[in-house]
């Protein structure tokens, strides 16, 4: 049985009241050693968690998200609660509004536990760039758990609370669901709302639900995804996809045999853990006994891939953090003039943040538009080009989601490109808009998690969550410290 | 190749309205030079005749995603969110200094 459906029988049985349960994760949340809290909720949660059980219809579990405290990544804002997106341009910055996702998660009867701790404004892949401290990996705090969402992946794995949101703009959801062993599911561009999402870089950002299992994070994607009347007017980059429940569609193609493709660009020997490709094997195998075929597809514009996505970010994000300039929100630096104002505000970005505007600064300016943006921008047709190609022969893809398990903090903090290069395999999915999920595939030698990525074509999140469901049953599954 | 000159770094600051300590542009143009040069990658694809693509979702590109502009009283809420206001406007330091 998944959590969110042991928890919602507790509480319908009267095992355990909303409040209980609130209290229950809230102790564990005060009491985290691995820097994933920025800011607890607790008057509101224990307020909202009390109004439930004190409610005429206080056994009317119908939504399984109701009385559910949820971790949120700290980039999406939470009306009278603290969004500092991990920046000290940010620190104490109260949102007068709460973004969609959040009004839909409270319109199902879920609480927000708190706001956790991301890579500063979504930027990085370990949780090392939060000007709050790094994040620590709850199963070896000497490692990162992954970013930017890391403080989302490790709360559920820590278990500080049953399901969590987070954002991927070049895989972080995924890379710290892989890291920490959690299942994390990125959306197809524009089936969840960016309203209230701090933007990162607009045509790659997406929120996505990190869970301890498949069906939970359907759970929370069926509340989350899709269209109400009148959400295009705040977010004109959402589909016209409607609501839908994601646990319905996935029994739905439960029954499905499909052929998976192994993408061979993926796969080049040598650059996977030993460990992970042996994973992926008997992933392979299992999945074949549940009678899916595999076969081998190239996605030819895989090795420019990173590169475009490193100009289009940036860019977009130097545009986006233009914002932080002291006036309307945010900190705001003493000085003489408008001009003074605005550099020295701007100066509290992290290093990291700093290095991407000025990178997209250059790629924008005049007289290199066309050979950065517009070029990464073409580059972009070719690689979204090579997934429809590559979908008219299979269903599904497979690969690895990063080349390792999690390493340790520090160890590519000093080289950003390094760190880039981690990226490779997840952010293909980010620029042709598909989604994607990672699913935990097993433990390394030393006890590291180490995810599965599967990427489905454009609206297809059943087949990811379907696969992930088969795995936990016939493959591998995560053990979870809930307390319950 | 040199791509990113300090004296560059410094120009892009300047039009990020960023300000950098002298071992920040050193070590800024260094590591930016590194990406470019990664970066550089990109000019080995053959893209002639491809169409760019700005967003993944094609719907975006519709006209009837947009509304006519609208003028409207600032709301409270979001006059709310800095001290610096004065008559519904906000307030900032002289847009010209007297040393500029």
């Amino acid at each position: 049985m998944s959590l969110l459906r042991l928890i919602s029988r507790k509480i319908a049985n009267k095992e355990i009241s909303v409040l209980e349960l609130a209290q229950h994760y809230l102790i564990r949340a005060k009491a985290e050693k691995f820097n994933i809290f920025l800011t607890i909720n607790e008057d509101e949660l224990l307020k909202s968690a009390k109004g439930i059980d004190d409610s005429v219809d206080s056994q009317d579990q119908s939504s399984l998200l109701r009385g559910i405290p949820f971790a949120i990544k700290d980039n999406i804002v939470t009306k009278g609660l603290r969004t500092t997106c991990a920046s000290k341009i940010l620190e104490d910055y109260i949102p007068p509004y709460d973004a969609t996702v959040i009004s839909r998660l409270k319109r199902a009867g879920g609480i927000v536990l708190g706001k956790v701790n991301l890579d500063e404004f979504g930027m990085g892949g370990s949780n090392e760039n939060s000007a709050f401290g790094a994040t620590l990996n709850p199963i070896d705090p000497t490692r990162v758990p992954g970013g930017s969402s890391g403080g989302s992946a490790a709360a559920v794995r820590a278990g500080i609370c049953p399901a969590s949101l987070g954002s991927d703009t070049g895989g972080s959801v995924r890379l710290p669901a892989s890291y920490t062993g959690v299942f994390g599911l990125k959306p197809t561009y524009g089936l969840v709302s960016r309203y209230g999402l701090v933007a990162y870089a607009s045509s790659l950002d997406q929120i996505g639900p990190i869970a301890t299992c498949a069906e939970d994070a359907a759970h929370v994607l069926s509340e989350i995804a899709g269209r109400d009347p009148f959400d295009w007017e705040q977010d004109a980059t959402l589909s016209s996809e409607p609501r839908t429940n994601y646990l319905t569609e996935m029994e739905g193609v439960s029954r499905q045999k499909w052929k998976i493709g192994l993408p061979r660009e993926y796969f080049v020997k040598g650059a996977l853990q030993p460990e992970l490709a042996k994973i992926l094997e008997e992933a392979r195998a299992a999945l074949e006994k549940n009678g899916h075929q595999f076969i081998e597809i190239s996605l030819p514009h895989t090795s420019a891939s990173l590169a475009a996505y490193y100009i289009i970010a940036v860019c977009e994000a130097s545009s986006n953090l233009s914002r932080y300039d002291g006036v309307r929100f945010g900190a705001r630096a003493s000085a003489h003039s408008l001009s003074e104002m605005y550099e020295k505000t701007r100066s509290l970005f992290g290093p990291e943040v700093k290095r991407r505007i000025l990178l997209g600064t250059f790629a924008l300016s005049e007289g290199y538009f066309d050979a950065y943006f517009r070029k990464a921008c073409q580059v972009r047709t070719l690689v979204k080009s090579d997934f429809q190609n590559a979908f008219q022969s299979c269903d599904l893809m497979m690969s690895a989601v990063a080349p390792t398990s999690a390493y340790r903090v520090g160890e590519k903090s000093s080289d950003p490109l390094k760190m880039y290069l981690n990226d490779i395999l997840t952010i293909p999915a980010n620029l042709a808009g598909l989604p994607a999920a990672s699913i935990p595939g097993g433990r390394d030698a030393s006890g590291l998690p180490l995810g599965i990525q599967f990427i489905a074509p454009h609206f297809q999140e059943a087949r990811l969550l379907a696969v992930g469901k088969q795995l936990e049953e016939s493959f591998y599954k995560e053990e979870f410290d809930h307390g319950f | 190749m040199n791509f990113i000159s300090e004296e560059k770094a410094r120009k892009m600051a300047s039009l990020a309205k960023l300000t950098l300590a002298e071992n920040e542009v050193h070590q800024f143009a260094a590591q930016l030079e590194a990406i470019l040069d990664y970066v550089s990658i990109l000019n080995s694809v053959d893209t002639s005749g491809v169409e760019p693509l700005w967003n993944p979702l094609i719907e975006t590109e519709s006209k009837d995603r947009l509304r006519e502009d609208e003028s409207r009283k600032c709301p409270e809420s979001i006059l709310s969110t800095t001290s610096n206001v004065q008559d519904d406007q906000f307030l900032v330091p002289p847009v010209i200094s007297g040393n500029k």
